[in-house]
């Protein structure tokens, strides 16, 4: 539901509000980049491209878990900004 | 927080921590103090310890030499195979004997040591010497074989598919920006009659629900009075952690003065945001039409046209098998040449067609598994979108049902990496009573994991219309979109 839009049986209690963007931070992005950062790190040993120290796997987990977070925030970005646009459209925003 | 000085903070994060990987340089050389060593008779002192093209190449079931020697006894060593921060001791000692140089060498078998499977080890030495000189060094070992037959590439595999695809999910689903529009094509904003949103009126609906689609949230006027929510101390797009039922894009559906909905004419469901599916019918058929939406069993209704790109997978794959059948066919006409069987081999292979067949296969293979996960994905979207199943609840059985196969075709190579060793020595036996078995499709119906994954999958898809289809019912009798309490009260019989 959009929100400060409240219809039921017709009626409309609030306008639509333009949204306001901030990252995306959830558990499942972050075990998703944890997962991400940890296979890619074994299969890059595993293929002989990377020699697997310490620094290397912290690495990897870190890019990963950052990509976790700049990729949902970025598309998140992307939807909010439409939102708001078609609220502006609607003369609504 | 405004987008573009956040999003772009973001952005050079992500851009410097790629950096950080990308330009991580090797460490150098090596062998450091008076001492010299090798490794299988190479000298490891000007090989670069992180560079893996220098690393010293063997197999798993080979035994390496080694030999050390020092100038100046040495006091004490200790050498340790390093993975992942963790040291493995393969050698150490110490010494009380005193005057002259020392050595020592010997033999390791590296399949006592390389208990990840195959990829790059690093050996690391260091020895004191007598007169109170240390000597250090490191040397890479790459050890060869298949990474996705051992249990560490398995695991690694798995780990980085389901990273990857969870971190796809939680962007078109948290996210729903453009790369749901642009793959699915699903959301039509244009079919939405905006100036209606703006008189303050129940046409006000539409606006909103095609602005929560927008931002990738699903929409539902019945629970809005119930969870209101201030634009300043949220930033969720509408709709997300919504209860599970209900279309995302709500209809425009006249409503009487007490809120219900007359049970005609019953308008489909705008078809919610979901991934893996082309646009659906529903998404063109706003004006009312009973159509296939709520009322539709979803099994005759018209497929819709395939994802972006389908057909040049579709190209790609019917070229690789037509020029299989080509390299069959000369390898036919050569066979049936009038020179000797050697002559032919040696054409054969000079011509290289076992390779190309190689080569083919594998992009044939590619283009199969492609198009038998687009048909899939293509399946499960449009027929909940028919459903009325919400976007979340499509994601989420379009990830289960793709994690279901693909864990299925992984398993299904694992498996037969384990099982045709063990098979090959029976089928070559067979083969030479004149009885012709293939190894592969032994293991195949030994160990039938692929083809039970895509049951299982199936099995999603019908358990999700199984379980969801209840929506449609409510849909038809003109309460759409049903609340919770409506929801208990039709499943607990009440």
């Amino acid at each position: 539901m959009v929100r400060g839009m409240a219809v039921q049986g017709g009626a409309v209690r609030s306008r639509p509000q333009p949204l306001k963007w901030r990252p995306v931070l959830s558990i499942w992005s972050l075990v998703s980049g944890l997962g991400l950062g940890l296979g890619s790190a074994i299969l890059l040993q595993q293929y002989g491209v990377r020699v697997l120290t310490r620094a290397a796997l912290v690495q990897m987990v870190v890019v990963a878990v950052v990509l976790a977070v700049v990729l949902p925030s970025a598309a998140r970005a992307v939807g909010v900004r439409r939102y708001n646009k078609v609220l502006r459209k609607a003369g609504l925003g | 927080m405004r987008v573009r000085p956040a999003l772009a903070g973001l952005g050079a994060l992500a851009v410097a921590s790629l950096a950080v990987v990308l330009t991580s340089t090797p460490a150098g050389a090596i062998v450091k103090g008076p001492c010299r060593a090798t490794v299988n008779g190479i000298d490891v002192a000007p090989l670069p310890v992180d560079d893996p093209s220098n690393a010293i190449k063997v197999h798993k079931d080979d035994t390496i030499t080694y030999d050390v020697t020092s100038p100046v006894r040495v006091r004490s060593r200790s050498f340790v195979l390093s993975f992942a921060g963790i040291n493995l001791t393969v050698d150490s000692g110490s010494s009380s004997q005193r005057g002259g140089s020392d050595g020592r060498s010997g033999a390791v078998v590296v399949d006592d040591y390389a208990w990840m499977g195959a990829g790059l080890y690093q050996v690391a030495g260091v020895a004191h010497l007598e007169n109170g000189q240390t000597c250090s060094g490191a040397v890479l070992i790459d050890v060869q074989g298949n990474p996705l037959g051992t249990v560490s590439g398995a695991v690694g595999l798995i780990l980085t598919v389901l990273g990857g695809a969870g971190i796809l999910v939680g962007t078109i689903r948290r996210g729903g920006g453009r790369l749901v529009r642009d793959l699915v094509d699903l959301i039509e904003l244009g079919g939405v009659d905006l100036g209606d949103a703006a008189a303050g009126t129940p046409g006000q609906e539409p606006a909103a629900t095609a602005a929560a689609t927008a931002a990738g949230g699903t929409a539902s006027p019945a629970e809005a009075p119930e969870k209101p929510e201030s634009p300043e101390t949220s930033g969720e797009p509408p709709g997300t952690k919504r209860r599970p039922t209900g279309p995302v894009a709500v209809p425009v559906v006249p409503t009487t003065p007490t809120g219900i909905a007359p049970a005609t004419p019953v308008t489909p469901p705008t078809p919610p945001v979901a991934v893996g599916a082309g646009a659906s019918g529903a998404g063109t058929s706003g004006s009312g039409s009973s159509g296939d939406g709520a009322s539709s069993t979803g099994d005759e209704a018209p497929k819709p046209p395939p994802l972006p790109g389908m057909a040049t997978v579709a190209a790609v794959g019917s070229t690789g098998k037509a020029l299989t059948e080509a390299a069959e066919q000369l390898e036919g006409s050569i066979a049936n040449l009038p020179i000797s069987d050697e002559q032919k081999e040696k054409l054969t292979e000079t011509l290289g067609i076992d390779k190309i067949k190689e080569k083919l296969g594998t992009v044939t293979e590619v283009t199969d598994t492609v198009e038998h996960f687009e048909a899939m994905g293509t399946e499960t979207v449009d027929t909940m979108n028919r459903w009325g199943v919400n976007a979340n609840g499509i994601n989420g059985l379009l990830w289960l049902r793709t994690m279901t196969e693909a864990s299925g075709r992984l398993g299904q190579k694992f498996a037969d990496d384990l099982v045709k060793p063990v098979i090959e020595p029976v089928t070559e036996a067979a083969g030479k009573a004149g009885i012709e078995v293939d190894a592969d499709e032994v293991a195949h119906t030994l160990l039938p994991i692929q083809e039970t994954a895509e049951e299982a999958s199936k099995a999603l898809l019908t358990a999700g219309k199984n379980v969801l289809g209840g929506d449609n019912v409510l849909n038809q009798l003109g309460q759409d979109p049903v609340v919770d309490e409506e929801w208990r009260a039709i499943r607990s019989f009440e």
